[in-house]
């Protein structure tokens, strides 16, 4: 840097000019509550589980009580307890204590009958952690309703 | 007589209620202004565009809990605050906004924001000292050696100013810009403001409460209404040493077509947007760095500046 | 406080004497830390000040302790992936490459070539956001504020990138043992290419407004040195290292992953000081952008599909024990792993930079001022998950 340039600055008013141009550009932030952002397909927030039509027509869960989601969890969050033989098999009860949940997907993709699924829902908070366990019925509800609108 | 006190009573309120407000809304053009800077948006949330914001902020301070930290000074602890607010709020008593728009017309206008502006170090010092606590001591020693060595330059600076002005008045010295000095002084100018951001710790020279390296230098263990306190004090010093340089340099209230306290507000918030402007730019310095500049570029410069004036004076007037 | 003779009248007349006899000066003993707004995280440091400058340093940590290598030993190989993205939460891709190379070499796992390639250009763009977030801060704590904003921005794309792969935007846990979780989704490759090609454009914003500044140059230059050699036997690594002129990349001495494939170049700087180190770190940056441009003309040719190699549904290595390391943005990560062929790894070593790096601290800071310990931490960008572990 000459000493011509240094006298008048030149190296601060490069930093003027950048934060000068800004000032007047339009800012990128989000204005989060008022707009939203829309996750990518392969977000991971919230587990649901996924139903299926049987060949008599009822829909059912898809789990069947494995416990390879159970196994598969690195923080012991899932709980299940089966009932029934075979192709009925059902959980009896299954619970996700979210409290704990890493979001790592790791029983999803352990998941042999593609039960489990995670969805974009991503407004988890609550006042409560018994809140934040979900059971079976809860866990085939639609999250969507619980995403928190703002009033403009 | 009754008259008289009348209407001196009407302009402290008016001069007061407007330093105030704008005091507290300088804090959201901050924000808003450094937002911008940052492609960000600033406050939103509290009225249209935050409006509203400054006041929700007092509003919050003036209800926080009270805390005096069990190793301070109690009395020192309130007194530091209340003198630095006081000593920052009386200065506006002899800014004239006009013409004939003054609290007060002093001989030795000059002289009086000098010496009253030096009080309110004490203020800071004494905030460090007695908050009885390590960081707030650091803060205060920076600020002691940091504002009374920029006051020198800070003074030396206006000398140039008040050669060419023939006066300590402040209405004189606008009253004789038919040029702006800024034209004979551009050094003294630049060297003002150098100072300036100095003296009232703004970035790069905000070390005394330097967040980084000091938590919040002298005010760490202020909370409340204590802390709103500094904090209005800074802003309202900015405005002083903003309007002092528009006095000085920039002419005051002249101006064609527009009012006088039109032209003197356009000229001061710009310097403020400035002050803005750097703080959203630059990096800080370093304690020492910020010494040396002081005594070993800016005084030598800011001499020879008083000496080059005299001259050239001389040659003029005296031919 | 040294002797300073001069004269004093006393009863005897004029005596030289000491004048500093009767004052009593002590170091003063100022808590940095763990609530401090530049220690980025929990660290403490403990300064022994004499005024503002330094004559003590100590170092406290293990605020962020939680055990992770003992945890590892309850939690089978595939589970405990999820836990290494907490060690560096800021470049978690590059923390989990680490493991899944280690468990690999204990396995004798072959990983399919696009799968390299996905994972060398997920280390970089790793590299590439960790980076930005150390520009940011340090210079934060520098106190030129706007930079962490415009370093955040391109961050966030980095990090859209990171969700639009795997789901998740800190703590991705996208590598598998054997490869990575699932392909690549639709539109990446030209969302990932847009992203290298304004990058650099966008990186003159920082350069702009701190690279040729008088007041940034005044607080780094000469700040905080550390020479090579002394670098090397403190176990300095990474741009670190690299900044004090020492060649030393785990990338090309023992490439991983497709490091001898692609082209580029090593970041190195002679000057030892936080000025050197911010320089190798703006050059590692525009460098993993050339790598990243050259993974996606690969993967973009690419049409193989083979993400993640055949690997048996229970982890279960053989006897023995295997050392793998890559650099992480911070540093030579490294994982050893002993396994006594169950499902969970006997013991588990994690040598992270961060810890190493950190113990440079004093040694950089002698005799210089509180101002330069906050340069100091800045620049050899500490992250305490990493640290205390």
């Amino acid at each position: 840097m000459g000493l011509i340039s240094k006298i008048f600055g030149k190296d601060l008013l490069i930093g003027l000019n950048r934060t000068g141009r800004y000032g007047v550009s339009k800012p990128i932030t989000m204005q989060y509550p008022k707009e939203k952002w829309t996750p990518y397909p392969a977000f991971r927030g919230t587990i649901r589980h996924l139903t299926k039509e049987t060949e008599e027509g009822e829909t059912r869960v898809r789990c069947n009580a494995c416990g390879l989601c159970a196994r598969a969890c690195p923080a012991e969050c899932i709980h299940i307890v089966g009932e029934g033989k075979g192709k009925d098999r059902v959980p009896k009860t299954f619970v996700i204590d979210f409290s704990r949940c890493l979001y790592c997907g790791l029983c999803v993709e352990a998941c042999p009958q593609d039960a489990l699924e995670m969805t974009s829902f991503y407004e988890s908070a609550v006042y409560t952690r018994e809140e934040m366990v979900f059971d079976l019925d809860k866990m085939l509800e639609d999250y969507s309703k619980w995403e928190r609108t703002f009033k403009k | 007589m009754l008259l008289e006190i009348g209407i001196a009573l009407l302009k402290i309120i008016v001069v007061f209620a407007l330093a105030l407000l704008t005091v507290a809304y300088l804090t959201y053009i901050e924000r808003k202004v450094i937002g911008h800077m940052q492609v960000r948006m600033g406050p939103m949330r509290v009225g249209p565009h935050g409006l509203l914001q400054p006041i929700a902020d007092g509003l919050k301070l003036f209800m926080k809990e009270d805390i005096v930290p069990y190793e301070a000074y109690r009395f020192t602890f309130y007194f530091a605050p209340i003198l630095t607010l006081v000593t920052a709020l009386i200065l506006f008593a002899v800014i004239p906004f006009d013409k004939h728009f003054a609290i007060t017309r002093l001989n030795i206008g000059v002289m009086y924001i000098l010496s009253i502006a030096s009080v309110g170090v004490l203020g800071i010092l004494l905030a460090g000292w007695a908050s009885g606590s390590k960081y707030p001591i650091l803060g205060g020693l920076r600020s002691a050696a940091q504002m009374l060595s920029y006051e020198i330059f800070l003074g030396f600076s206006i000398i140039g100013a008040l050669m060419i002005s023939g006066s300590l008045d402040l209405v004189k010295i606008v009253e004789s810009q038919h040029v702006w000095n800024i034209v004979y002084q551009p050094v003294a100018f630049v060297i003002y403001i150098i100072a300036a951001l100095g003296e009232i710790n703004r970035v790069p020279f905000d070390l005394p409460e330097a967040e980084t390296e000091l938590v919040a230098g002298f005010h760490t263990e202020y909370s409340g209404m204590k802390f709103a306190y500094f904090f209005l004090a800074e802003y309202a010093n900015m405005i002083i040493v903003c309007s002092m340089a528009t006095i000085l340099f920039l002419g005051g209230w002249r101006g064609p077509v527009l009012p006088g306290f039109v032209w003197f507000l356009i000229k001061l918030f710009a310097l403020i947007y400035f002050f803005i402007w750097v703080r959203a730019t630059f990096p800080r310095y370093r304690y020492d760095q910020f010494m040396k500049i002081g005594w070993k570029i800016m005084l030598p410069i800011v001499l020879a500046n008083i000496v080059v004036t005299g001259v050239v004076m001389m040659m003029v007037q005296g031919g | 406080m040294d002797e300073i003779r001069g004269l004093v009248v006393t009863e005897e007349g004029l005596v030289e004497q000491d004048l500093m006899r009767d004052t009593l000066t002590k170091e003063m003993w100022v808590n940095m830390g763990p609530q401090h707004p530049s220690t980025h995280g929990v660290l403490r440091v403990v300064l022994a000040l004499e005024g503002e400058r330094i004559v003590d340093t100590e170092i406290y940590i293990g605020y962020l302790h939680r055990g992770f290598e003992k945890f590892a030993e309850s939690k089978t190989y595939p589970q405990f992936l999820p836990i290494t993205d907490r060690l560096d939460y800021i470049s978690a891709h590059a923390m989990n490459y680490g493991y899944v190379l280690a468990v690999e070499k204990l396995m004798g796992i072959e990983v399919p070539l696009r799968a390299k390639y996905i994972r060398t250009l997920m280390a970089e763009l790793t590299r590439i956001s960790s980076h930005l977030l150390w520009l940011a801060t340090h210079a934060l704590d520098i106190g030129a504020m706007t930079v962490f904003l415009y370093c955040f921005r391109e961050r966030e794309m980095i990090l859209d990138l990171f969700e639009m792969v795997c789901g998740a935007r800190l703590t991705t846990s996208y590598f598998r043992i054997g490869g990575v979780a699932n392909d690549l989704p639709d539109g990446f490759i030209e969302k990932c290419r847009e992203f290298c090609n304004i990058f650099p454009q966008k990186a003159k914003d920082y350069d702009d407004l701190i690279l040729k500044n008088r007041i940034w140059l005044a607080r780094t230059i000469n700040v905080a040195n550390i020479s090579g050699e002394e670098g090397l036997n403190l176990g300095l690594s990474g741009p670190s290292i690299r900044g004090s002129g020492v060649k030393w990349d785990i990338r090309v001495s023992e490439p991983y992953g497709v490091y001898d494939k692609v082209e580029w170049e090593m970041a190195v700087e002679d000057g030892c000081d936080v000025y050197a180190r911010y320089l190798v770190r703006l050059k590692e940056m525009r460098e993993s952008c050339k790598i990243c441009q050259q993974c996606l003309d690969f993967l973009e040719k690419d049409d193989s599909g083979e993400f993640r190699a055949k690997v048996p549904k229970v982890i279960k290595p053989p006897e023995g024990e295997a050392y793998a390391c890559v650099e992480a943005p911070k540093g030579e990560l490294g994982f050893y792993i002993v396994s006594d062929g169950s499902t969970k790894p006997y013991r588990l070593k994690i040598r992270a930079p961060s810890f190493a790096n950190l113990m440079s601290l004093p040694k950089m800071v002698e005799g210089a001022l509180v101002a330069d310990v906050i340069a100091a931490i800045g620049s050899i960008d500490v992250v305490l998950g990493e640290v205390d572990r």
